[in-house]
């Protein structure tokens, strides 16, 4: 293995791993990490010997009695071994952050102008700096989880048929099923499912009428999906105009809005 | 030098591996696999802290890549690693485990498979190695890369100067190094190649 020239000891691999680097240093080291062989054998044998000593017991360090008052108040864990819960608690994170419905008040969502045409072919309008594959993988959707609460009528009962697709993530029958339903609830779980096959001209025109049926949540929550659709089209602009209302509305799983806005300044730096 | 974790040097320029993979050159798209398989999985790694999450995001991120190649996405060749590192920093941001733009089930990227079938020999290695250091080696390690102790923390912990607790770190951490380097197979080229189909 040939020697790093621009890291000359492994130092900054170490504060890598232990998540010491500020961001700006650690970005600038993962763009070497991923042209660097020693530097990538560093960071792993760290990574290696973290995993290791997580769960070696050793015997407890001689430490600093005589003056307690120096030693850290408190030391942050940096590892976190695979926990039981940590399953349950994505699931949890997934199903709270919708379990927050109905947020606010019944108001509609914040005018938002018309900001994606369906028949519009994609329109990327990502700077130049701005990847557009970065934006791709913000286009990911996590489909918001459904739980079947009442079934009356025939309306019902044909949007609670579509919804066992969408809950068994078959996303073809339900985009099919929930069609001719035109219900705003039905709406915006056939943008759901339409985001989900990648078809965002289909999920644009589903949330859409979501949007503006002002019946809530789902006129709320459609702004931030319909953001998910601008991204999947590559159109930045009309993504960060609905983003920014569906953070003001406070729609989308929790904070999530203003991440992605985050997300997305960045990419366009 | 022979280690647990030598990386073998590239067979492809990155101009001629993006070139090879848009052409949808299923050698090209191993070898992007695996170089940047491993990358990705310390990213990830390093970002979330979560071994069991990490594996997936990097699975995500190569995926990405490998769609994106082959749309030729990259114009500059030469940006490559920016470009791949960039991609496993967004997917550890966004945390989403589904796509709606990449139908996984049509893809089969082995990167992380490939990781677990040495793991067990890796995880060998590991252990030889950390076994052979000192235990007040081992104790200094500890304390920097599990419980997260900076050098002060280290001499308050330890009850020894500033000075000392650097020179005990600097010493820990080159006998590890030392002994990664003496243990364990390399990663050959023999060995099997994560594969993109």
């Amino acid at each position: 293995m040939t020697e790093c020239t621009r890291y000359r000891d492994d130092e900054v691999a170490l504060r890598y791993v232990t998540r010491d680097l500020e961001e700006p240093e650690r970005i600038a080291f993962e763009d070497h990490l991923f042209a660097c062989d020693p530097c990538l054998t560093r960071v792993e044998r760290y990574q290696a010997a973290q995993q290791e000593l997580t769960h070696r017991q050793l015997p407890s360090p001689p430490t600093a009695i005589a003056n307690p008052e120096a030693r850290p108040a408190k030391i942050r864990p940096l590892f976190r071994w695979p926990i039981l819960g940590a399953l349950a608690a994505s699931l949890l994170v997934v199903l709270g952050s919708w379990s927050l419905w109905p947020r606010g008040s019944g108001a509609g969502p914040p005018a938002v102008g018309r900001a994606l045409e369906p028949t519009n072919l994609p329109t990327p309008a990502a700077g130049p700096r701005s990847s557009a594959l970065g934006v791709a993988v913000l286009a990911m959707v996590t489909p918001p989880a459904y739980v079947t609460l009442t079934t009356r009528g025939q309306g019902d009962t044909r949007f609670a048929a579509a919804m066992q697709s969408y809950t068994r993530s078959d996303w073809p029958a339900a985009s099919r099923a929930l069609a001719p339903l035109p219900s705003p609830e039905a709406r915006f779980y056939k943008g759901i499912a339409d985001l989900m096959l990648g078809n965002p001209a289909g999920a644009i025109a589903a949330l859409e009428a979501a949007r503006d049926s002002g019946r809530q949540p789902y006129a709320r929550e459609s702004l931030f999906y319909l953001g998910k659709a601008a991204l999947q089209r590559g159109d930045v602009p009309a993504a960060t105009s609905l983003l920014t209302a569906a953070h003001e509305a406070g729609a989308g799983p929790d904070g999530e809005a203003a991440d992605l806005l985050t997300a997305l300044a960045e990419l366009q730096r | 030098m022979s280690s647990a974790f030598a990386v073998t040097a590239p067979e492809f320029s990155d101009v001629t591996l993006v070139a090879q993979v848009r052409a949808g050159d299923a050698e090209a798209e191993s070898e992007l696999a695996r170089r940047f398989g491993p990358r990705m999985l310390v990213l990830c790694l390093a970002r979330t802290g979560r071994p069991d999450l990490a594996g997936d995001l990097a699975q995500d991120a190569m995926i990405a890549l490998l769609l994106e190649l082959r749309r030729g996405s990259l114009r500059d060749a030469a940006a490559l690693p920016a470009f791949a590192a960039g991609i496993a920093r967004n997917v550890v941001r966004a945390e989403h485990r589904a796509s709606s733009r990449y139908d996984v089930r049509s893809l089969d990227i082995d990167v992380v498979q490939a990781s677990a079938e040495e793991a067990d020999i890796r995880r060998l290695d590991v252990q030889r190695a950390v076994e052979r250091l000192p235990v007040p080696d081992q104790q200094v390690l500890q304390l920097i890369l599990v419980e997260g102790c900076k050098p002060a923390d280290l001499a308050a912990r330890l009850g020894i100067s500033a000075e000392a607790a650097r020179a005990r770190k600097l010493r820990a951490q080159r006998r590890l190094m030392e002994l990664f380097g003496t243990v364990g197979p390399s990663r050959s080229p023999e060995g099997l190649p994560p594969t993109i189909r």
